[in-house]
This record gives structure tokens, sequence and C-alpha cells, in this order.
């Protein structure tokens, strides 16, 4: 029987070309933009390398003080983060780091490079799961003896030294000479917590990491031992928190830091919340009432073109009924070659969502993109395919359904 | 006619609220679009008041330096950088110029006006040489207003016309906080958001190095000589930590500031707006096939009306009409809506914009059913009578 519902549905999609084209270019097109949305959103926030732990971690990358009617928003600085959370005792290891902000020079023959640069303790290389191409992380001896060595990515590494291996070279930052330790892979520059082009011991920063001020450049992530831990965490470090003395010689009279999820701080970042939890249910509502709202138009619009196509086969309806066919069969059958339609749309959106990825790494726009259809991204696409179908096909089936056999057999319709 | 063709929409009104509703979606959509598009053209086409070719704009660190040393240091490093043959002239202030991402706003008082204007701080050099600024009344500053206790500013001329109409702002008062401020000259423009960004005006204040209880200025703007090209950063870079050892310089080029912001402010537009366009060519196309279709089914009424009368044109006028009725059922429901957002200022844009916008999308909307409906409307008017009714 599904062999003969294959045989309608392809002889009806090619009887009505212009119409098929329609379905089929809403369809794809629809697909394409909400796998290529979809793709990016996990590459955001998808566990991955450096980040394969992510579960387990909390960042804190906010410090926000407020008093006399003037209010600071920054981020820490390592004198804050190694006095105040450095001791906390319920994660299993903590690293501070610098944000991405740093940038260092070089010229080598007349040329200019400019490499993003960050400031690590070595704890960090515990924590995070870089890929090696080459040599390996600087450990606790080298930080603490202020060595002058570096971690750099394969693009700084090409820069620099073309096709050779890096590892031994003198790679000149801000006019010292770092000794390259490791090449690790290149991590895009929309993974905030993780992306850089050069990864130095914090050590040997220039700027004065005994400082009292409270606000500065530093972040700190906290790792759990597993994922169950995080709220024993943030218990400790909010009580913790509310410990902390305010910032000395200046008039603020309310200091807040924050310990959140990758997904937390992103919405405390577009929401500038400074509550100590953020609503993060808000943010899906958000994005799938947002994603339903784009479907709506292009579903609207099949939803018109069905009925358009149904009622011209009025007639073939008409004789199925006469001969027994119950309204459910039909509608079965309607909805199948809907969704025969849309699978053979959603396979065009995976093609044409592919090109739009490879373009979009290719444009440079986010540094070290590597978006990709992973099977997340996949099985995601297939799950709207299905929905999108069953969405624009049940309201003309059901349409269907009703027409009476007897008036349409008369024709009523041409 | 009006009256006939509403009957005839109602008369099929399950069918056509489907359209309806598909032509408010995309009008809703359209309508945002637009007014983001409209704001950004807008902005785009006030002056900057400065040109960004041949700035360079260079951010100091100075790291653990004593403050006093610092300010010695600074000060011969305005003078030494302004001996370079390559430079026109620098300045030093603070860093909140366009496309830089720093912003720096302060509140502004005059009797009961209050306005949150950008704050400017120039501390050495030339800025209006610099930035190439146009008085349009006043002066700039002069030697000893940096210590003058009469807190001499400048103002953009949107502030001046937002404080004090068409008369002379010159020698007139505002104040900020506490302190007050003597105007003592008027520029015609000077954005420190970038071209697409709203701004609400600029003011200049002047501070000396010497006075211990004013922040150093981090930022050096150099004007340079017609044909300096980027292979001097590396001279310059050399000069300069000649007379500042160990500080750092970020050097950056205001034009390449400028592209790296229109790149980024426009992306996600563009994005929008390409997925915009998609939507509601999706819609026409779907419009298309429906009227397509519906003339089809109607081929006998449309006989029938021929056989009686009518002729090819009044056909051609009467399918028009309808799918414009149609347009203006779900453009009357959309602008309802729209109107809410205007009155609610959802977007935080400017009340013009919004009516810009409005204007427009009713205006793409109206173009694209006529569009659509004139293929169909066209082959039904070109329906044989005999034909139609001898097929009946």
């Amino acid at each position: 029987m599904l062999k003969n519902y294959f045989k309608i549905a392809w002889k009806v999609l090619l009887r009505r070309k212009f119409f098929t084209f329609i379905s089929l270019f809403g369809i794809s097109v629809t697909l394409m933009v909400l796998m290529v949305v979809t793709a990016l959103v996990n590459y955001m926030f998808g566990a991955h390398a450096p980040e394969k732990n992510m579960d387990r971690m909390l960042y804190v990358t906010r410090l926000h003080m407020t008093g006399d009617g003037t209010q600071m928003n920054s981020a820490p600085s390592y004198y804050f983060l190694n006095r105040f959370i450095k001791p906390l005792k319920s994660p299993e290891k903590i690293s501070i780091y610098s944000n991405s902000n740093y940038t260092s020079i070089n010229f080598t023959s007349g040329r200019k490079l400019e490499m993003k640069t960050r400031y690590t303790d070595s704890e960090f290389w515990r924590i995070m799961n870089f890929n090696f191409l080459e040599g390996g992380a600087y450990g606790d001896a080298a930080v603490e003896g202020a060595q002058l060595v570096a971690v750099i990515n394969e693009a700084t590494s090409l820069n620099n030294f073309g096709t050779v291996k890096a590892v031994g070279k003198m790679l000149e930052l801000d006019n010292r000479s770092y000794k390259v330790v490791g090449v690790v892979e290149n991590v895009s520059a929309i993974r905030p917590s993780t992306y850089s082009d050069v990864w130095i011991p914090y050590t040997t920063s220039k700027d004065d990491l005994g400082n009292a001020n409270y606000s500065g450049s530093f972040c700190a992530v906290l790792l759990a031992k597993d994922a169950d831990d995080l709220d024993d965490i943030k218990k400790e470090f909010y009580s913790t928190a509310a410990k902390i003395p305010l910032m000395p010689g200046e008039n603020f009279t309310e200091l807040k830091v924050f310990a959140d999820t990758h997904l937390e701080g992103f919405v405390r970042e577009i929401t500038s919340s400074v509550e100590n939890e953020v609503n993060v249910a808000l943010l899906y509502t958000l994005v799938f009432g947002a994603m339903f709202f784009f479907m709506l138009i292009p579903t609207l619009n099949l939803v018109n073109i069905n009925i358009s196509r149904i009622m011209e086969r009025a007639s073939e309806i008409g004789v199925r009924k006469a001969f027994g066919a119950s309204s459910n069969t039909l509608v079965f059958q309607f909805l199948f070659e809907n969704i025969f339609l849309t699978i053979i749309g959603g396979a065009i959106g995976i093609l044409l969502a592919t090109g739009a990825l490879q373009l979009i790494n290719n444009s440079g726009f986010i540094p070290y993109a590597q978006l990709e259809l992973n099977l997340y991204v996949l099985l995601f696409s297939v799950l709207i395919c299905l929905f999108f179908g069953v969405l624009s096909g049940v309201y003309p089936a059901f349409k269907m359904s009703k027409l009476h056999p007897a008036s349409v057999l008369k024709g009523g319709a041409k | 006619m009006i009256k006939h063709l509403f009957k005839l929409v109602w008369n099929r009104r399950r069918a056509n609220f489907l359209m309806i509703l598909a032509i408010f979606f995309s009008f809703i959509v359209l309508f945002g679009t637009i007014s983001v598009l409209v704001n950004s053209w807008r902005n785009y086409n006030k002056p900057m008041g400065f040109e960004a070719e041949r700035i360079w704009y260079v951010n100091i660190q100075s790291f653990q330096t004593p403050k006093d040393e610092a300010r010695t240091i600074t000060e011969q490093l305005v003078r030494r950088l302004q001996t370079l043959p390559e430079i026109e002239s620098v300045a030093l202030a603070s860093g909140n110029a366009a496309y830089s991402g720093w912003s720096s706003v302060s509140g502004l008082q005059y009797k009961n006006l209050e306005r949150g204007v950008n704050s400017v701080t120039v501390q050495g050099g030339d800025f209006q040489k610099t930035m190439d600024l146009n008085l349009t009344e006043g002066r700039w500053f002069q030697d000893g207003d940096a210590q003058s206790n009469q807190n001499p500013v400048l103002i953009t001329q949107d502030v001046k016309e937002f404080f004090f109409g068409e008369e002379p702002a010159t020698g007139k008062k505002l104040s900020t906080g506490q302190s007050e401020l003597t105007v003592i000259g008027v520029v015609d423009h000077y954005r420190t958001n970038g071209e697409l960004n709203s701004d609400d005006g600029t003011f200049f204040r002047a501070t000396s190095l010497n006075d211990t209880t004013q922040v150093i200025a981090s930022t050096l703007y150099l004007r340079m000589k017609p044909g300096v090209t980027s292979g001097f950063e590396e001279k310059l870079l050399k000069e300069a930590g000649a007379v500042a050892t160990g500080w750092k310089f970020d050097v950056k080029y205001m034009d390449q500031m400028r592209s790296n912001y229109l790149k980024e402010y426009l992306t996600p537009i563009v994005a929008f707006a390409i997925i915009c366009a998609f939507l509601i060519l999706n819609v026409a196309l779907g419009i298309f096939g429906v009227l397509w279709y519906n003339i089809n089914k109607r081929y006998s009424e449309i006989g029938l009306r021929r056989a009686l009368g009518a002729t090819a044109n009044q056909i051609y006028k009467q399918f028009l009409g309808e799918i414009l009725v149609l347009a203006t059922l779900g453009l009357v429901l959309g602008s309802f809506f729209a109107i809410q957002f205007v009155l609610l200022d959802v977007m935080g844009l400017q009340p013009e914009v919004y009516y810009y916008a409005l204007g427009i999308s009713i205006l793409v909307i109206y173009l694209l059913v006529i569009v659509c409906a004139f293929q169909p409307s066209r082959q039904a008017a070109a329906i044989h009578p005999a034909i139609a009714l001898h097929e009946e």
C-alpha cells in the first residue's frame, strides 16, 4: 500500500510542476535557514573541544559594583579572583585566566601581525581539553618561574613559521621572545571563554597583578566533579560572595559576582541581569518562539497551496470515497504525500545549508569558525521536517476528507 | 463595485482567511525589517563631522609606571610625535571615538532641559586640527582653558539646538552634576558612535596633563600626511618606545576600524533582510499559485459573465480588485499591530522612522500583490465565453 502511495505522490508532484516548485522552494529554503541557525547554536553552546566538560563548568566573568548613583560592570581582576574565588572548596579544579581583549603584535620583515593573547595558569590546561597538534601545555614550574613560553594556535603557527614545526621556535610578542611549547587546533571566536591565538603564563604579564583593584580583565572557571555538584558549588560560591569585603578606597556600597554555566552566562550578557539566578527558560521560549514564527509564514503559504492542489483532485477523492475509502485513509494518504514532499524539500535544504555553512566558514566573518552539520543538527532537522510536513498537511487533509462524494462527482470543481 | 468585491471575498471567506493571514504576517516581518533599514539609512546620511581616512588611533598602556612619571612621559611623547615629518597633527584625548566601541555619556542640564551627551575629554595636542572639526560659532580651546575655573566646553550643533534653539550658545552656562560649564563654541558635527548608530551629540572639555586630580587620557589621535602608509607604523612604535620605555601602543587605522564596524553592523541586518526577502518571495509565489488555481476553478463563472456582456477589462478589474481587497484587509490588521509597536516604542527608534517604514511596507505589499495578480487576471480576462460555456 505504501508503495502505491509513493507512486501517487510522485505522479502528483510531476503533474503540476509549478506548484511543486513553489512548495519545494518554500520548504527547502525554510529548512535551510533553520538548519544554519541550529548549526550555529550547536556550535556556540555545544560541549566541543576544548570545553568538552562544559556541563561540569561554571564561569566567573562579571563583577558588578554599585554605589552613590554610579554602577560599574567589568571583568574581575586577578587579585580579586585569586583572593576570594580560588579558596573555594567544592570545585574539583579552579583556573584563573585573562579574557581575550589583549592583542599582542610583532613585526616580521615589515609585516604587522596581531595576535589575541590570553594569560593563563597551568590549571587551565587541565580543565580545558585542547587538541594539541604539536608539543604540549606549559606546567606549574613554567608558570611559577614566569618562563617565557607560549602555546599557539594553528593559524598563528602558519603565519609565523609556515609549514615547518613551530615547537621550540621563538615567537616575538610585544618585543619579548617567547618559546613555543605547543600548537593547538584553532578555537573559534564564538567560544568566548577559550578563543585566542596565543596562550602564555599569567606571571609574564606586565600588569601589576598584586594591585588590590577588584576590576580587571580576568575570569575564572570552576570545574565540578560531576554535573550534579554544580548546585552545591553555586551555593558555596554565593555564600562566599556575600562575605567579600567592599573594594577599599572607592564609594561602592554593593558588590556582586556571578558563577554561571556557559548558557547562563550568555543570557546574563544579553539581559545584563544582576540576579544570582538568570532565567534560561526565557531564552528557550524566545528562540523556539522565533523559530515557530519564522516557520509560520511558509507554513501558511504551504497550506494555501495544498488546499488548491487537493481541491484540484476533488474528483479523484470522490471516486475513492464512492468505492469505500474511509476519511481516515484519505487523511493518512494526504499527510503521507505531504511528508514525502517535505522530506524531498528537506534533502534539498540540507544541500543548501551545507553550502551556506561553507560560505560562512570561508567568509572569515567569525574567525576560525568551522560550522558543520553534525548528527545533532541533522536529527533536529529531520524533526523540523516532520513537524513542518504535518503542520502544513493537517488542515488541507481534514478539509479534503470532509468533501461529499456525491457533490464532487457531480462535478462542482473543474 | 467595492461592495460587490467585498461580497465576493466574503463568499470564499475560509480560503481567503488564510491568504489574509499570510499577508498579515508578511507585513509584520516586512515592517520590522524596514524599520531597522530606514533607521540605519537615516543615521548614515547624517554627517560624522570628520573623515576617518588618514587618522590613526593609538591606545596607550602604561602598565606600572607611577602616575607622576606617566604624566611627564605622555607630555614628552606628544611633543616628540609632533616633530615627526610623516605626522601632520597629534592630539591626546579620551578613547571614545567612533568605531572604538567605547562610550562615555554625561547628563547635561540647562534650566529644565536635560539630555545625555557623549563627553570627549581633550588633554593635549590639537584635537580640532587632527580631526579637522568645523566650528560654527565661538572658538576652540586655548592655553589656560584647561586650568580655568569656568570649565569651558564646546558642544555640537544638535546639542546647541536642543538646549538653546536659535539663540547663540557662546557664554551660556550648562550644568552637569555639581559643576557648571561655560560654552565657548559650537562644533557643527562630531559623532562618537558609528554612522549607522543614532547619536545624541557630543560635548568637549579640556583637562590638563599637569592636573593630578584628572585621569591621564590614554588615546593618541594622529593625522598622517597624505601618502603615509602602514609601513610607517614600525618607525612610529620605535619612536614612541624610545620616549616611553616598556609601554604598549595599540595602533589602529580609523578607516579600517570603520570598515570593520560596518561589516559587523551590517552582516546581521543583511542576513535578516535576505531571510525577510525570502519569506516575502515565498508568500508572493503562493499568492500567485492560489490565484491561478482559483481562476481555473471559476472558469464557468467567468464564461457566464462574459456571455452576459462583461468586457475583458471588467473581468480583469474584478480579479485585481478582489486581491486588492484581500491585501487591504491583511494590511489593516497588520497596521493595527504595527501601530501598537509605535505606541509602545518596542524598538526604541524615532517615531518618523516607524511612519516611513509603515508607508514603505504598505507600498511593497500592494506592489507585490498587484504583480502576482497580473498574470492570472489577464488569463481570466482572455477566457472565451463560448468555450467556457461549452465545457460547462
